[in-house]
């Protein structure tokens, strides 16, 4: 798998096509994603806080499938990663991890954001 | 004088001689009063003092007499006499003094008075005096007759007075000699009565002597009497003389001594029973103190020395035998105190143990008696406490508690005649079980430190019940305590570890199956792209060794849950057939790869749908039939399924008479039958445990850990039934391995149209079967003969050729591809040329193939339907239905089924749903809903597992798409609700999201109740093929 890319190209205009080229409503989707790993990344973060790992796992496991969705595999397994630190309740591990993950989540969201206006028709 | 001397009379004479004192004065007066007279007639006449003097005198002498008189009559003797007396002696004196002639009458009357007196004058020396004196006066009397010194006897006038006095002195001389006569006449009687006396005495001594010689006898038999004591008596008797020489010998001293009577007389007593150095001396001692001159008895408790030498212990009391003032030697008794001994010893030595077994007793002992002093303190409780017994015993006052608590006070021994009412109201910690009390407490310092101690108390009693102490029994049980605490702490750690473990476990699994799954897939994809022999057989290997290593995962993921106890199943109805079915479908290409024949057959009472575990149930089904074909080299493998007639009469009772019950329990046997190379029979219990194979060579040959087996046996034991197998051993003959379940009847599963017992559409056609193998030919005979079809069947194609050519009617031949005469596209060829002719033939063909390579091109138009072995008897009837119904008809809808899902909002027209999607992520949710718009559904959106429920208690829903995680509610729980609230045809098709498209999460969601799955992050493909499978309801939920 081709994990030196930030963006698995082939997973992104996968979903482009199974919305039929829509652009527009892909941007939506990006924009929503990324809007909603602020509030995630918030919840890891309280829930590391208040050790409340379920809640971690939880979060950790939504921004894994949207980021998987849109092809941000090397990141969604990273996600993964900070999922079953979750599961196992390692909160301290987690932390780390948390942090780390946040400031890649800078390089996904760029990532996307660039890919989303390489399809979208020059309007 | 009286009171001095025993009187001399006795009472009748006294009474006797008072008689004859009044006499003599009766006799005495008259006269005296005659002389008084006389007197005083003389003295008138002579005018003489004499007879003046005389009157006096004998007036006097009246007086005395009548006074005497008197007292006589009041037998006053003694001073009556002595008054009369008096009385003569001073008249005779008077007398002497006036004339000679007088002094013969004086005589006469001291004579007299002599002779009253007499008999009562007590003294001999004053009778002789008595007597000297009348002597002396009679010798007075006699000189005064010489002459009158005083001249008075011339002065009386003649001899006249002088004849007149001694007259009547005579007189009275006389009187007194006749009552003197008198007396000897009593004296006469006194001697007779003397001799009567002797008489009587002489008599009396015979009578003496008889009664003498009676007594003589009544001694000899008290002698007698003795004599038997002392022979019977139980003590030991001995008697000696003087010498301390034996002279009685008792059988008790013979029996106690060993010396018979006849030995022992005349010996030395101390010789026979005390010659022994330790005795010797004090026996020598006694001999001497008890023949001592001033002899003592001796009682003593000592030895004696028995014949046989050995000592006996005997009480020995000893006295002299003292006859008349003199010794006649010693009586020695012998109390025999073996026996008390004995007892004795015998307490002693009970008491002894009793002492050592309480003293020896691991636990602290303390008894107390009744006045609560100390009479037993253990080493133990010495031990425990650090005070020794010596300080201990015979304390009161509650001392026994000051090593525990360093004050006086009650503990629980003293509570043990406590009232029961009493200690329970007061004393909570304390528990009583019949008799004893028992204690636990905490003493914080005891032998330098707290200790936990367990008390157990109850009374003592006497044999008649009364209470004469109690004992304490105190267990120190810190370290058991200490223990109890380590086992809790381990107990934790332990249930903590197994937490972990199956937190590893099921981390494990996900990370194991994860890769495993990646291996399988891309070897399976790998295979399909273009590659080279050896590239082939490599991914081949990689795709084999991987489902293998997935197959021992899972077993050990089940097997670890059954451990557990974390096995649970699951309860849905499903159709039995589609079952079997599915677990052949999936061995079919390793069977075909072999080149085994795999048959299936299901009796036609084996219900159409049970309530069970579908996915257990297949996974034993293909463990069973994996096995099967792993063994079998050539030949067949046979499932069978029939119902037990056991409880087929249950389902007959049920039905005739009460319908309403619910569904029955029934008992499905299924046996998987194989040709391969069997399992000996000494093998074959060995087969079912654990990480058992048929031996070591056998792992080596065909790999596989043998928890396939394990496992399988245990499902179906916990699916009602069991398994064995059965084998000859014999390579060839095979195995068959037997596994039953019970599981109620499903009702609400509609019966599928190939379990119909007859169609309308096949009814009379006629079939012709050919196939080599005998199984398979049978099972299409058993099966289309089902539908009401008439079958003809036979495994050599030239046969069927010849059938044809003769003229028998086929509507439809079904055909066997690979047969070793002449293969099905060969003979369905040639079938064909002979209907060309005028001969009716087979219009329609089937081709049964096994799964794999065909190895040669098939003519498109030539079979109306090509089926791959097993035969499932749905595709079976469908293309069955395919054939007649489309002959029926003949305005088929052509068969323009899309080879892949459309994707488009015709989609929904075609096949109009309601669909809910359960998701909290929004970017998810939006996707899914656009995804679902491009299909032409319109998806509500609902954020938990809670939300769902609610949506669709507001409207019916024919599908929930559903998320595995969600806050609030997560899928699994929902769907678990959503079937409770929602039974049967009700319910919602679920089909879960989730990202961990692993095989254990799918085993998850299908436990909790989902019906099918796509992965996430959703692709359309999946989503189109998961909605194809959807129905929408015939009736919406009722909302509750």
């Amino acid at each position: 798998m081709p994990t030196d890319e930030i963006i698995d190209q082939a997973t992104f205009s996968r979903l482009l096509d199974s919305l039929g080229g829509d652009a527009d409503f892909l941007n939506e989707l990006v924009e929503a994603y990324l809007d909603s790993s602020q509030a995630l990344f918030a919840s890891m973060r309280a829930a590391i806080a208040s050790g409340e790992a379920p809640a971690l796992q939880r979060a950790a496991h939504s921004l894994k499938t949207g980021s998987a969705s849109f092809g941000a595999l090397a990141f969604a397994a990273r996600c993964k990663e900070l999922e079953d630190l979750g599961k196992l309740a390692a909160l301290a591990e987690a932390e780390a991890r948390c942090e780390a993950l946040e400031v890649a989540h800078a390089d996904v969201a760029a990532a996307l954001e660039a890919g989303v206006e390489s399809v979208r028709p020059a309007a | 004088m009286n009171s001095e001397t025993p009187d001399p009379l006795s009472s009748s004479d006294r009474s006797h001689q008072a008689a004859r004192l009044q006499q003599f004065l009766a006799w005495e007066l008259p006269p005296l009063v005659g002389v008084l007279a006389t007197a005083v007639l003389l003295g008138v006449f002579y005018e003489h003092v004499v007879f003046v003097a005389l009157t006096v005198l004998i007036t006097i002498h009246i007086v005395v007499l009548v006074l005497a008189r008197r007292w006589a009559r009041q037998e006053r003797l003694e001073i009556a006499t002595l008054a009369v007396c008096s009385s003569l002696w001073f008249l005779a004196i008077t007398l002497a003094f006036f004339a000679p002639m007088v002094w013969i009458a004086a005589l006469m009357l001291v004579i007299r008075s002599a002779i009253l007196a007499l008999p009562y004058l007590p003294f001999r020396t004053l009778r002789r005096a008595l007597l000297l004196a009348s002597g002396g006066a009679l010798v007075v009397c006699l000189l005064s007759l010489r002459g009158d010194p005083y001249g008075l006897l011339e002065r009386v006038p003649g001899q006249a007075a002088d004849i007149i006095i001694l007259a009547t002195t005579f007189a009275a001389l006389c009187l007194d000699l006749l009552l003197l006569w008198q007396n000897s006449e009593r004296l006469k009687e006194t001697i007779s009565a003397l001799k009567e006396s002797e008489r009587t005495l002489e008599e009396r001594i015979v009578q003496r002597t008889f009664e003498l010689a009676l007594a003589s006898h009544e001694a000899e038999r008290e002698r007698l009497y003795s004599e038997a004591l002392i022979q019977n008596s139980p003590v030991a008797i001995v008697a000696t003389d003087p010498a301390v020489n034996v002279v009685t010998w008792n059988p008790a001293a013979e029996r106690l001594f060993g010396f018979t009577a006849a030995e022992a007389s005349g010996r030395n007593l101390d010789d026979l029973v005390a010659d022994h150095p330790t005795i010797h001396d004090e026996a020598a001692d006694y001999a001497r103190i008890v023949t001592a001159e001033t002899p003592r008895p001796i009682h003593a408790i000592t030895q004696r020395r028995h014949r046989d030498g050995t000592l006996i212990d005997v009480e020995v009391s000893a006295t002299p035998i003292i006859v008349g003032g003199q010794e006649m030697g010693v009586l020695a008794m012998y109390h025999d105190l073996t026996e008390i001994k004995r007892v004795e010893e015998a307490l002693q030595e009970s008491h002894r143990q009793l002492a050592d077994i309480i003293n020896m007793m691991p636990d602290a002992v303390l008894v107390i008696d009744r006045e609560g002093r100390v009479i037993a303190w253990n080493r133990a409780i010495e031990e425990m406490t650090g005070t020794k017994a010596a300080e201990m015993l015979g304390k009161g006052d509650y001392e026994y508690a000051l090593p525990f608590y360093g004050e006086r006070r009650p503990i629980i021994i003293d509570l043990v005649t406590v009232p029961h009412r009493e200690l329970e109201q007061k004393y909570t910690a304390i528990r009583r079980e019949g008799q004893v009390l028992f204690g636990e407490t905490y003493v914080p310092h005891l032998k330098g430190g707290g200790v936990y101690l367990l008390a157990t108390a109850c009374a003592l009693h006497d044999v008649r019940g009364n209470v004469v102490g109690a004992i304490e029994v105190i267990r120190d049980f810190t370290e058991r305590k200490h223990m109890e605490e380590a086992l809790e702490q381990a107990k934790e750690a332990a249930e903590a570890a197994t937490q972990a473990k199956s937190s590893f476990l099921a981390t494990m699994s996900h990370e194991i199956r994860t890769p495993m799954n990646a291996i399988i897939g891309m070897s399976g994809l790998l295979m399909d792209t273009p590659l080279n022999a050896d590239q082939r057989e490599f991914a081949e290997t990689i795709r084999n060794s991987g489902d293998a290593l997935l197959t021992i995962i899972n077993d050990i993921l089940d097997f670890s849950k059954m451990e557990a106890g974390k096995m649970d199943l699951e309860r849905q109805p499903f159709d039995v057939r589609e079952c079997v079915e599915s677990a052949l479908d999936l061995i079919k290409l390793k069977a075909s790869e072999k080149g085994l024949e795999l048959a299936c057959e299901v009796a036609l009472d084996v219900p159409p749908a049970i309530i069970s575990d579908v996915t257990r149930l297949r996974q034993v089904l293909v463990n069973l039939l994996g096995n099967a074909v792993k063994f079998t080299e050539q030949g067949e493998v046979v499932v069978t399924v029939t119902r037990d007639a056991e409880t087929r009469r249950e389902k007959d009772r049920e039905t005739v008479s009460e319908p309403a019950r619910p569904p029955v329990l029934v008992s499905l046997h299924f046996v998987v039958r194989d040709t391969g190379i069997g399992i000996p029979p000494d093998r074959l219990n060995r087969l079912f445990q654990a990480f058992s194979q048929v031996d070591a060579s056998t792992t080596r040959r065909y790999g596989g850990t043998g928890l396939g087996l394990a496992v399988s046996k245990r499902l179906s034991e916990m699916m009602g039934g069991t398994m064995w197998v059965e084998s000859e051993g014999v390579p060839g003959k095979g195995s068959a391995f037997h596994l039953t379940i019970r599981a109620p009847e499903a009702t609400e599963v509609q019966a599928r149209a190939s379990q119909q017992r007859e169609a309308p559409e096949l009814r009379g056609r006629s079939v012709l079967i050919v196939d080599d193998n005998a199984t398979n030919r049978r099972i299409l005979t058993l099966q289309v003969q089902g539908w009401g079809m008439r079958a003809r069947a036979t495994g050599s194609p030239e046969e069927a050729l010849d059938w044809v050519r003769q003229g028998a009617p086929f509507n439809l031949a079904i055909l066997d591809l690979q047969m070793p005469e002449m293969d099905g596209v060969e003979l369905a060829g040639a079938l064909r040329a002979v209907g060309a002719g005028s001969k009716p033939a087979p219009t329609a063909f089937i081709l049964l193939s096994s799964l794999g390579g065909y190895g040669k091109e098939i003519p498109a138009d030539l079979f109306a339907a090509c089926l791959s072995k097993p035969i499932r008897a749905s595709a079976l009837f469908d293309a069955l239905m395919g054939i007649f119904a489309r002959s029926v008809q003949q305005a088929a809808v052509p068969a323009a089924v899309p080879a892949g899902p459309a994707v488009g909002v015709e989609m929904a027209e075609r096949l109009p749903l309601r669909i809910l999607i359960a998701e909290d992520y929004v970017v998810n949710q939006k996707l899914a809903v656009r995804l679902l718009a491009q299909m032409g559904y319109r998806a509500d959106v609902a954020a938990n597992g809670l939300e769902a429920i609610q949506a669709l208690e507001r409207q019916p829903y024919d599908v929930i798409l559903m998320d595995v995680q969600m806050p609030e509610m997560d899928g699994l729980e929902a769907t678990r609700l959503i079937c409770a609230r929602w039974p049967g045809l009700e319910r919602p098709r679920i089909v879960a999201m989730t990202a961990n498209a692993m095989q254990g999460d799918r085993e998850m969601c299908l436990a909790a109740g989902m019906d099918d799955y796509v992965s996430k992050p959703i692709r359309v493909e999946e989503l189109v093929q998961a909605l194809a499978r959807c129905r929408p309801l015939a009736v919406g939920p009722s909302p509750v």
